[in-house]
């Protein structure tokens, strides 16, 4: 991205392509990681504490840290030309409700639909274990309460006409009543207004005429979907989280000012793409899981030096296991997410999670092994840490195996206690199932891999794709040291290791390396033979919004790339899929052929016997996937003189393999290693914070970006 | 004894009994003797049977074209071994897959040998006497082999909206038998050979007035039963057909086991309910009841509905109902952090309940509402007493709920659409219902319907799409959570009329709860509301919609209201306004000792009305400011003693001993009674009731209380019903404390809840 100058609207001025510099900053709740990739293909990588305070000074804390020491620093500072933040601010703010005032202006008859939510609102998002006590169940608290919700008369129909016009005299009281109850901010959400929103702004100008300081949003701007519900409930975050990302932004724009930094900033959002600051003011609910989505943009960004197209991307972080997947190099997108069991209408990286990490708790629950998805946290962490933590956790079994080198962890820069690790496995684990310490952290290591490897087979059959045509990207904390094993299972084409020592701050790397994207969609239902002028006039409206999006986000024409979708089902079927459109001016025939491009789909997805010749197809929604290309750093080949010669040091280490037993170990300097080198297992890879584990009977190629490429000895090239 | 000779042969049985007649004509595959298990591949291998069972939901929900089945979860998967014992089940409707079993049973003994059960082949079944919930209930059963041995089955199971028969939605309240509702179909071979028989498809398809959803539904539970033969055809390739076997019986009987530590936790007694239904068919006025005794004894549960009345009408259930509606609560509330594996549950848990009753009916009973009336009227049963038995548990006290979502109030329309294309269809605002509440929380409002772990309704703008409706409200409604220490959740309404045709609709209602709640409430707490549907007929509403105002409340609105009985069916027209309002949940212990606080909150939400709050919860507030006026609630609350007492004042104080009962010697029978050296004391004043073997309720004191007392939702119940119905409180003769709250047919006794046996 080049400086924009805000005044003039987002024309964009060349700077100097050797002094070119990317950062990415990925602030999560412990660390801020911090990437620094220069113009030709320099990676800094740097880890400071979070401030959650203000997380805003820990995003400075960082550029400072990449800018090296401060003798130097304004100068480096000044260099900058690409700024990206992954950020929680949205997220923490709506987890802990610390949000705004919102009220809500709603039709009259419907102002329960938040609490109801569906009925689903009491279990959405839990694992089908949560779900089987009822007791234990229950909605979340509401971001709404019910006093702040007003009703309102008007209505309009699902074909868009008007049956009640708006009643101004009661959109007076509620305005009011709102306004005397101290909201901030008005949501305005009434049925139908994505397909009709003439009430809904009607609402705006009143308020603003009354209230000129009452801001409002209305939910046909967050959403142009069916679903009241959740178009109404994500109206309501993004009013909620709007004053926190605001502020956050703007500090963030004060403390770039205070450095002399002038390039603007752009903060990464649920869909993997990046939005300036204006537009991240304007649509902060867009921020949500903005973190996750950084690695899989990294995993994006390798696949394509690499070539591979279909990736399963794969995070071991310290509490959760996160997957996602790339077909046909692109991420794939869900249109609807859920946090904290509410369901939100916003576009996101399909990332989908289980509480498995390095902290995740190990306990005996009448004589079976549970494994999270409680987790110990950062503090006291594993009993390994000695911070008075006593309970066994995964990254204690690893110690207790030796595939976490207790005095390697880190980069050497925080001293495990194996002893710890031992003893926790032993009270915890070991004993209540009358096992040996090294059998009970094989048991866990294995069964750890075995319920990762069942969420990727979930992830990828429910979409109707095979993890054998994938590619597994392990990454995050302990991906490296994992991802062979549950990889395997999977017979996926091989396990990368991205960019070695970058994959434990991978997220952050993908940040610095994302594109602008915004996904502009409308629900229009079209019953085949579908009439192609009507659907050109449809997809022409949506393109000129994305287009406008787009430039006024400083991104040019050329850089500007769109692609079509239209969701189709069987009619009388409720769930969709989606269909890509590939030509820019429809035709009756291509028109024609949607019913047989859905139909391959649907093959795809439910196998044979499923389809059902001769029922009627119909589409229900349209998208636009816009994409800005913004400018980005080359990654760096390795220097390869700097290796040659130099044999790489080796130690020897006693690790136990599970089914391999104990074994001596190759344990190599990640930083030593050669491109073109090939490791033989059983191997450990020193990659300073972690370690990459190459398991008996494996191989692994470095390549020249750094990448760890492994595969069974054996497998085909 | 049936009057139909040779319906005894489609009586399906679940028991341990090996099925040896059917060796000589099929191989099964049984484990030779106990192949070694490491911890590792026990924990691999079953985390992807419960990924097996996801993935089949997944599976039909994406290709069902059914909103029932694709917004409300009205389906179900399920796996079980080779002779049909459940070994897990996903997350859906719990009594779908508890009745696989008897299918299963049923289908090795009487098709084995004819036509045969091979390698490819599936089964369609929706007959109540080998199983079925009810003829909407349509299971296909797919075998599992490896190598020519039959290794274990795949069950998947949607309600599909219209199975033929009198009713549209296939809900046959005229019905004097099966014969006057849509024939049931015993175990049919639909796909033989990987190939779906379209002769058979079409017998079967050829009955229903939406035959194309059938059709789809079929597809999407055949592809769903192929997940599970692939998976586990992958499973056994890696580990071998024994290991994967072992699996399957180790994790059987680490749920047996669990549940037995479980229960020796609990004290030994005898609990009972009585559940009362209203209506066996359209125009009947009459009440009947089913009689539940559960004993606990160590490690066992028994269940003994002895007592229940004769099969009548058409509110019958058949061979799986029982069963069905007993585990639903076992399930939930005793077995929520284990794997469900019923076929190994049944091991603990043990039935009594002869044939010919409502809940286990002879041939040829009418049985259309088995799923929402038998079945319910069992959970209402089950939920009661093992919730009693859980009360005195200091730990699993936490896992109980009161009554609340049990019955399934159906809104069967049918009508033509915007195109002029007829439809049926089950509406899904029934599932809106109020959960029980809880001993530590108020119940959650519009929770759910307590047979669907993750029960959903559709988005208004999703309603009005396929239908030709505008919603006029869909909201919670006031009063309707039961009152109590602990507040019943709230239910639902909704109401809309037609727009966008001319064409007026006819709807089906099957309930119960009508004439009064069916969601009973624990330790003194009261049930919510009854259900309540209405047509208000020839309304204003179109000239207040053109007046610009939407009405928001039946209240607003002008015309002739038309309380529509519990079995009924009838036409709306374009100036009619539908309303339903369904259940809230009960409450939990005594309403007079809900901290005023709460009180004032739930009118601030409009959760309970200011009547409400003085007349049940004896709180008054501030007309000004809405707060608690201390002063004369604590007033009010001492009057309601007294005329608890009939006048008197109570003679000992309300003094908490603070005694936590838990050990063999002193024993929480509720919230508040305990049993204590053989005797029934209240905990709350030190009030000696009575000697432990006798009915406590009788030495109480009682007072009658009128249905409508309990919401304004309420009609006087002889609106619906001759018979009558009366709620009885009963309350702590020291204290005055409402210790047990029950409804009852006038007629019979007060139950004795709670007998411990130690």
């Amino acid at each position: 991205m080049f400086p924009v100058d805000q005044e003039k609207g987002g024309q964009m001025t060349r700077p100097d392509l050797q002094k070119m510099r990317a950062i990415g900053i990925d602030t999560g709740g412990t660390f801020t990681d911090v990437v620094r990739v220069d113009q030709d293909g320099t990676i800094r990588v740097d880890k400071t504490a979070s401030t959650p305070d203000d997380y805003a000074r820990g995003v400075m804390d960082a550029i400072e840290l990449a800018s090296g020491p401060v003798g130097e620093r304004q100068a480096e500072l000044e260099r900058i030309s690409s700024l990206t933040l992954g950020t929680t601010i949205a997220t923490n703010a709506f987890l802990t409700r610390t949000g705004a005032k919102v009220g809500l202006v709603t039709t009259a008859g419907h102002g329960d639909t938040l609490q109801i939510m569906r009925v689903f609102g009491r279990v959405a998002g839990l694992s089908p274990l949560q779900l089987q006590t009822y007791a234990l169940t229950d909605k979340p608290p509401p971001i709404v309460p019910r006093n702040r919700i007003c009703e309102v008369s008007e209505r309009i129909d699902a074909t868009g006409k008007i049956v009640v016009a708006l009643n101004e005299n009661e959109t007076r009281e509620a305005l009011s009543r709102l306004k005397s109850l101290g909201v901030d901010i008005v949501v305005v959400a009434f049925l139908w207004s994505f397909l009709n929103n003439s009430h809904e702004r009607r609402v705006r100008e009143l308020a603003s005429e009354w209230y000129p300081d009452l801001e409002t949003v209305l939910s046909s701007e967050v959403s142009s979907r069916i679903g009241e519900y959740e178009r109404t409930a994500t109206a309501v975050v993004d009013a909620f989280v709007r004053p926190a990302v605001s502020k956050y932004l703007g500090r963030v724009r004060k403390g770039l000012d205070d450095r002399r930094v002038s390039c603007p900033f752009l903060i990464m959002h649920s869909t993997g793409g990046v939005g300036t600051q204006s537009y991240t003011e304007a649509h902060p609910v867009t921020t949500l899981f903005s973190g996750p989505a950084g690695g899989v943009i990294g995993a994006q960004r390798v696949g394509e030096l690499l070539g591979h197209s279909n990736i399963i991307c794969t995070d071991v972080g310290g509490t959760s296991f996160d997957v996602a997947l790339i077909v046909d190099g692109r991420p794939l997108l869900r249109t609807t997410t859920t946090i904290d069991q509410q369901v939100l209408h916003l576009p996101s990286i399909d990332i989908v999670a289980i509480g498995a990490g390095g902290g995740s708790l190990v306990q005996v629950v009448d004589g079976s092994m549970k494994i999270g998805p409680e987790s110990v946290g950062a503090y006291p962490g594993p009993a390994c840490y000695d911070r008075g933590g006593s309970r066994a956790t995964l990254t204690d079994a690893n110690v207790v195996l030796g595939l976490i080198n207790p005095d390697r962890f880190l980069g050497g820069r925080f001293r495990l206690k194996s002893d710890l690790a031992i003893k926790a496995m032993s009270e915890h684990v070991a004993i209540p199932l009358g096992l040996d310490p090294i059998k009970a952290a094989e048991a866990v290591f294995s069964i750890v891999n075995a319920k990762m490897a069942d969420l990727i087979r979930t992830v990828t059959v429910e979409r109707g794709l095979d993890p054998r045509d994938f590619v597994l990207y392990a990454y995050g904390g302990l991906g490296a040291l994992h991802g062979a094993f549950y990889g395997e299972d999977l017979q996926v084409k091989s396990v990368v290791v991205p960019l070695g020592k970058m994959s434990s701050v991978f997220s952050a790397f993908g940040i610095a390396m994302s594109d602008l994207v915004h996904v502009i969609e409308l629900s229009i239902p079209m019953v085949n033979p579908f009439d192609a002028g009507r659907m050109n006039a449809v997809f022409e409206e949506l393109e000129r919004q994305a287009r406008a999006q787009l430039l006024d986000d400083g991104i040019e024409p050329k850089d500007q790339q769109l692609r079509r979708f239209v969701d189709m089902r069987y009619r009388g079927q409720l769930s969709e899929l989606s269909v890509v459109i590939d030509e820019a001016v429809i035709t009756s025939a291509t028109a024609g052929k949607l019913g047989i491009a859905f139909e391959r789909r649907y093959l795809q997805e439910f196998g044979s016997g499923s389809l059902l010749n001769g029922a009627a197809t119909e589409i229900t929604a349209f998208r636009i996937e816009a994409i800005g290309k913004r400018w980005q750093p080359q990654i760096a080949d390795r220097d390869l003189k700097a290796f040659s010669g130099r044999e790489p040091s080796l130690l020897i280490e006693q690790v136990n393999w599970p089914y391999a037993g104990r074994v001596d170990t190759s344990v190599f300097n990640g930083d030593e290693l050669a491109a073109g080198a090939v490791v033989t297992g059983p191997a450990l890879i020193d990659l300073g914070i972690t370690s990459a584990a190459v398991p008996p009977g494996w191989r692994c190629a470095v390549d020249r970006w750094g990448n760890l490429e492994m595969k069974p000895v054996g497998a085909a090239r | 004894m049936t009057w139909v000779a040779g319906a005894e042969r489609f009586y399906a049985e679940i028991d341990d009994r090996p099925l040896v007649s059917q060796e000589s004509v099929m191989d099964f595959h049984r484990l030779d003797g106990q192949p070694e298990l490491d911890i590792v591949t026990y924990e691999v291998i079953s985390h992807r049977f419960s990924q097996i069972c996801e993935e089949m939901g997944s599976t039909i929900r994406r290709i069902s074209g059914s909103p029932v089945a694709t917004e409300a979860t009205d389906f179900s998967t399920a796996l079980t071994d080779e002779i049909g014992a459940g070994f897990i089940m996903g997350p859906y409707v719990v009594f779908h897959s508890v009745v696989l079993e008897y299918m299963i049973r049923w289908t090795i003994e009487h098709r084995a040998g004819n036509p045969g059960i091979e390698p490819g082949d599936m089964f369609l079944c929706n007959d109540p006497w080998v199983g079925a919930a009810h003829q909407n209930d349509v299971a296909i059963l797919s075998p599992i082999f490896v190598d020519g041995k039959l290794f274990s089955w795949s069950g998947t199971t949607i309600h599909q909206v219209d199975v033929g028969g009198r009713s549209p939605g296939s809900f046959s309240i005229e019905a004097d038998d099966v014969f006057g509702e849509q024939p049931p179909m015993p175990p049919i071979r639909i796909v033989h050979k990987n190939v779906v028989q379209a002769d058979v498809e079409d017998v079967y398809i050829r009955r229903s007035r939406q035959p194309k959803l059938l059709q789809l539904d079929l597809r999407a539970q055949i592809a769903a039963n192929n997940v599970a033969s692939k998976r586990i055809g992958e499973l056994i390739a890696k580990y071998g057909a024994d290991t994967v076997k072992v699996v399957i019986k180790e994790g059987m009987k680490r749920t047996e086991q669990k549940l037995r530590r479980r229960l020796r936790s609990l004290p030994d007694g005898e609990w009972r309910h009585v559940e009362n239904v209203e209506v066996a068919k359209h125009l009947d006025r009459k009440v009947y009841q089913v009689h539940c005794a559960m004993t606990k004894t160590a490690d066992q549960l028994h269940f003994d509905f002895t007592g229940t009345h004769p099969q009548v009408g058409m509110i019958n259930g058949a061979s799986g109902s029982t069963w069905a509606g007993v585990m639903g609560v076992v399930l939930t509330m005793l077995a929520g952090d284990m794997v469900w594996a019923t076929g190994a549950l049944r091991r603990v848990i043990t039935l009594t309940n002869p044939r010919g009753t409502m809940i286990n009916a002879e041939y040829p009973a009418a049985v259309s509402i088995a799923s929402t009336s038998p079945i319910s009227l069992v959970d209402n049963c089950a939920r009661a007493t093992v919730a009693k038995m859980l009360t005195g548990h200091p730990e699993f006290r936490r896992l109980l709920l009161a009554g609340g979502g049990a019955c399934w109030p159906a809104v069967q329309v049918m009508g033509y659409d915007r195109n002029g294309q007829a439809f049926v269809t089950q509406l899904q605002e029934p599932a809106a219902m109020g959960f029980g509440a809880r001993t530590w929380a108020d119940g959650v409002s519009t929770g759910g319907q307590y047979g669907i772990p993750a029960a959903r309704i559709s988005n208004v703008e999703v309603t009005e799409q396929i239908w030709p409706m505008l919603v006029l409200y869909r909201r919670e409604v006031c009063d309707t959570g039961g009152a109590g220490r602990w507040r019943g959740g709230l239910g639902a309404n909704f109401a809309f009329i037609i727009h966008g045709t001319d064409k007026e609709f006819i709807h089906v209602s099957a309930a119960f709860g009508v004439a009064f709640p069916s969601n009973g409430g624990l330790s003194g707490g009261q049930p919510g509301n009854s259900c309540r549907y209405l047509i208000l007929r020839d309304s204003n509403v179109k000239s207040l919609l053109s007046g610009g105002h939407v009405p928001i409340s039946i209240e607003e609105l002008e015309g002739t209201a038309d309380l529509l009985a519990p079995k009924s069916q009838t036409m709306q027209c374009v100036n009619d306004v539908y309303e339903i309002t369904v259940y809230g949940g009960a409450g939990y212990g005594d309403p007079i000792d809900r901290p005023a606080e709460l009180v004032s909150r739930d009118v601030e939400n409009a959760s309970v009305s200011i009547a409400m709050a003085r007349a049940a919860y004896g709180v008054v507030l501030d007309p000004a400011s809405g707060v608690a006026d201390m002063p004369a609630t604590a007033s009010r609350r001492a009057d309601i003693r007294r005329e608890r007492l009939s006048g008197r004042t109570p003679p000992r104080l309300k003094q908490p001993t603070g005694s936590q009962p838990g050990t063999i010697e002193e024993i929480a029978i509720s919230e508040y009674l305990i049993v204590r050296g053989g005797r029934v004391i209240c905990n709350e004043c030190g009030q000696d009731i009575c000697s432990n073997d006798e009915n406590y309720k009788l030495a109480l004191v009682c007072r009658h209380i009128a249905v409508q007392e309990l919401s304004p939702i309420n009609r006087d119940p002889a609106i619906y019903i001759d018979d009558n119905v009366i709620c009885r409180a009963f309350y702590c003769t020291g204290c005055a404390t409402q210790v047990e709250f029950e409804i009852s047919d006038a007629r019979v006794a007060p139950t004795w809840d709670c007998h411990i046996k130690n």
